[in-house]
């Protein structure tokens, strides 16, 4: 039965235990020490003269620092306690451990403490599939008051070291004190676990640790580099504390699930935790898409993150093709045994366009051309890709189709489950597919590159034949998936070029683009806001009373805050400001009930039937596209445009927010504030 | 010292590599703990000669062995494995250093030009 988990994190590396801090390998949740995708330390349990501490209660004092209080007791804790017992850790470079004990008694206290200690030195996906057969050996050594967990295949080597700052007895299971507290007194020791990638030395000398991608900041510097972080970000006041607590917790989660690269300066957004604490493509750039009036850092070193690892080769086992962009960069092991392509791994069909997408929006608001100049040639691989590689069979539209059968993901776009693409009467829909956002995406960037090919890059005569292009496709793709009986568009056509008739989220994204005609914009709003997409908290990934619905299907029906924030910006771009903010109050509204922290995805029900909404299972929290939909929702609401060198506001605020400020907005313009009111709205 | 295996471009004449278009920089490879080859790129044309001891460099690529090296050279050993694996590391400018290696792959195993010329071809090369 899954337990009530509590996390810390620090980018890659993150801790999960239950709400005692103990860590115990589970079927059913993923518990451990986790670090470049391999958890690190699988056991990690505190006993006291055999006893499990009862739990008080757990303090998140921030994303890398928890605090759990226990007490030792017998009968009820409130009658019989005479022991305290807390616990501090904090993730960074392993976690560390500030265990005190505290004797209330007029006695001393006679104590054995135990902590117990394992790795399974697991995958991050054989924890997630839960299925284990490691091919190397672990192995345990306890000498000169270390205790070592490790694992060995050939020259991957990962190890766990402890290590306690006062006098223990260190065996291959863990750390032992024989520990006597006067009356009223205190007892405290310092634990650090540490984790370290072997490399062996290539002269054949002792393994030496290494830092795949830099080790983390110290933690008074990461306070501070906190504080930083928040203090950049525009200030936003609000008579809704709610509003106002959602937009703070975005701002620290997305602190927190910042990648740090020893590649790549600043740090760039994992996807999501647990199971995504790594660089997704896709993710990342959308991420940074709806923190760029924010925090527009983000933008600049994940640009510089894809750039570096866009595709120059032809591996069909890693669907890897010239000029695409990754999709997923792992560290464990089946990556480095090619048991998984994740090395990196190119199988989305999406990010090469929306990394030219945010190239050009990045420009817009930082006016950092500098950055700019310096991608032009991963700009021209990238379109280069869209018209080649992506276009398979010549038609004009990018399509998938994996290559990687074994491994590769079947579908290569965001909704990325088996059975997302689907006909209305359920049948899945045969590859290659070409789903309708894709061509969107596709016209937007080529529409965005034209730009910068005549601003930046000096080359008019490219500029033009991208627009020329981008026109065709416009027309083309209104003409190939609308479905005039149902008034909307195709999902995708599938291998045979027919149209695949589910009414799904994904017209949304087709208004984010800009690719669909006004009047069949239009319908597709009516369908947007219907009761069969529209659940009251947020839009539906697929409608209600189609063959697939499921209001617990993952990508065919539930709701994904960052999928109706992407269509609220396209109902924004049509002049559906009403629209638009219907959805934004809407998915804030469940956040309020959510914590203040949006996960990644939510049950489809209709909010009337449930008052509250509903959470999905496994889903990830924080999940960085989720953290980022407020931010979008908030430069939606307060109509925050770039013009040239000037911040553009143009507020359609609903009535729940009243007054809304948001000062020290960063761009190319330095500094400036938005403010905005409730009125009706048309 | 030298070794058996050939740098990219040992013994021909500089090649122009476009993923490197731009750049300029000079990366000595260790094999086996030992200074073997340096990689001289000029504005994207890369050359290479062997080791005269350790030469200073922007980035040090270090190989365990010349299997791994000969490996890369054959397109057939993926830079991030081999990174994982330990069988070879960077120091110095890892973010130089990671470029050029992803860059030199497409030096080793040319892509088809397009999906449609890949199929014109008979089908794809390496498909699983």
């Amino acid at each position: 039965m899954p337990v009530d988990t509590v996390s810390i994190l620090d980018g890659n590396e993150f801790v999960v235990s239950d709400a005692r801090g103990d860590i115990e390998e589970s079927p059913t949740d993923p518990l451990g020490l986790f670090r470049d995708d391999t958890r690190f330390l699988s056991r990690w349990v505190l006993t006291i003269n055999g006893q499990r501490p009862t739990l008080l209660s757990t303090d998140n004092l921030t994303y890398y620092r928890v605090s759990f209080f226990l007490a030792v007791a017998t009968r009820t804790i409130y009658l019989d306690s005479q022991l305290s017992v807390q616990r501090q850790r904090s993730v960074g470079d392993g976690f560390h451990e500030e265990l005190s004990l505290d004797n209330h008694s007029k006695q001393p206290a006679e104590l054995t403490v135990r902590l117990e200690a394992a790795g399974d030195f697991a995958d991050l996906f054989e924890v997630k599939d839960d299925n284990r057969n490691k091919k190397g050996q672990l192995y345990r050594r306890a000498a000169n008051g270390v205790l070592t967990l490790g694992y060995r295949r050939g020259t991957f080597q990962r190890e766990t070291t402890i290590t306690s700052s006062s006098d223990a007895e260190v065996s291959e299971e863990g750390l032992l004190y024989h520990v006597t507290i006067p009356p009223h007194g205190r007892w405290s020791t310092r634990v650090d676990v540490r984790t370290v990638s072997v490399i062996q030395r290539s002269d054949g000398g002792a393994g030496k640790p290494r830092d795949l991608h830099g080790s983390s900041k110290p933690q008074p510097e990461r306070e501070s580099s906190l504080r930083e972080w928040i203090s950049a970000a525009p200030t936003l006041v609000s008579a809704s504390s709610s509003l106002v607590h959602i937009y703070q917790r975005s701002l620290v989660d997305l602190a927190a699930l910042r990648f740090h690269t020893s590649v790549i300066p600043g740090g760039l957004p994992a996807a999501g935790l647990p199971w995504f604490m790594t660089i997704f493509g896709r993710d990342s750039l959308i991420t940074s898409l709806q923190a760029l009036p924010f925090i527009p850092e983000l933008a600049s070193a994940t640009l510089r993150a894809m750039a570096l690892l866009q595709a120059g080769v032809f591996d069909p086992f890693r669907d890897e093709e010239p000029g695409k962009i990754p999709h997923e960069l792992r560290f464990g092991e089946l990556t480095a045994f090619e048991e998984r392509p994740h090395s990196p791994y190119y199988g989305s069909a999406d990010s090469t366009m929306l990394f030219l997408i945010l190239l050009d929006e990045y420009e817009r608001w930082s006016g950092d051309r500098d950055l700019i100049v310096s991608l032009e040639r991963e700009a021209r691989a990238a379109v280069d890709w869209i018209d080649g590689w992506g276009d398979r069979d010549g038609d004009g539209f990018v399509e998938y189709e994996r290559r990687n059968t074994e491994t590769g993901l079947e579908n290569q776009s965001w909704k990325d489950s088996w059975d997302s693409i689907a006909f209305a009467d359920g049948t899945l829909a045969p590859t290659p597919r070409a789903t309708c956002e894709l061509q969107g995406y596709a016209y937007d960037a080529k529409i965005r590159t034209a730009r910068l090919a005549r601003l930046v890059w000096g080359d008019p005569a490219w500029a033009d034949r991208l627009e020329g292009e981008a026109e065709a496709l416009k027309q083309h793709f209104n003409e190939a998936f609308w479905i005039p009986e149902r008034g909307f568009f195709a999902l995708a056509l599938d291998g045979h070029k027919r149209k695949v008739d589910s009414l799904t989220s994904n017209i949304g994204h087709l208004l984010w683009s800009g690719i669909a005609d006004p009047d069949k914009a239009q319908s597709c709003v009516h369908h947007l806001m219907s009761d069969a997409l529209f659940s009251g908290w947020g839009v539906r990934t697929m409608a209600v009373g189609e063959g697939s619905f499921n209001p617990l299907g993952y990508h065919v029906g539930t709701v994904w805050p960052h999928d109706t924030s992407i269509v609220a910006w396209g109902l924004w771009r049509y002049g559906y400001r009403k629209e638009a903010a219907q959805l934004a109050v809407g998915i804030l509204e469940a956040a309020e009930v959510f914590h203040h922290r949006l996960p990644e995805a939510f049950a489809g029900y209709a909010r009337e039937a449930t008052k509250y909404p509903v959470e999905y299972p496994t889903a990830c929290s924080p999940q960085a596209w989720a953290t980022g939909a407020p931010l979008l929702f908030l430069r939606i609401l307060l109509g925050l445009d770039p013009h040239g060198d000037h911040l553009i506001v143009d507020p359609a605020l609903p009535d729940a927010y009243g007054e809304l400020e948001l000062l020290d907005i960063p761009g190319r313009w330095g500094r400036r504030d938005a403010f905005g009111r409730a009125r009706h709205l048309p | 010292m030298e070794t058996g295996t050939q740098p990219p471009t040992a013994g021909t004449q500089p090649q122009s590599v476009p993923s490197l278009a731009g750049l300029s920089t000079q990366l000595r490879v260790d094999v086996a703990g030992h200074p073997a080859w340096v990689l001289v790129i000029r504005d994207g044309t890369l050359s290479g000669k062997p080791a005269a001891g350790a030469e200073e460099a922007d980035a040090v690529l270090k190989c365990d062995s010349e299997e791994t090296l000969a490996a890369f050279h054959r397109g057939q050993l993926n830079p991030v494995v081999a990174m994982l694996q330990g069988l070879i590391y960077v120091e110095g400018d890892m973010t130089l250093a990671i470029r050029v290696i992803l860059g030199l792959q497409a030096v080793f195993a040319p892509p088809p030009a397009s999906a449609r010329a890949l199929a014109a071809d008979g089908g794809a090369r390496k498909e699983l």
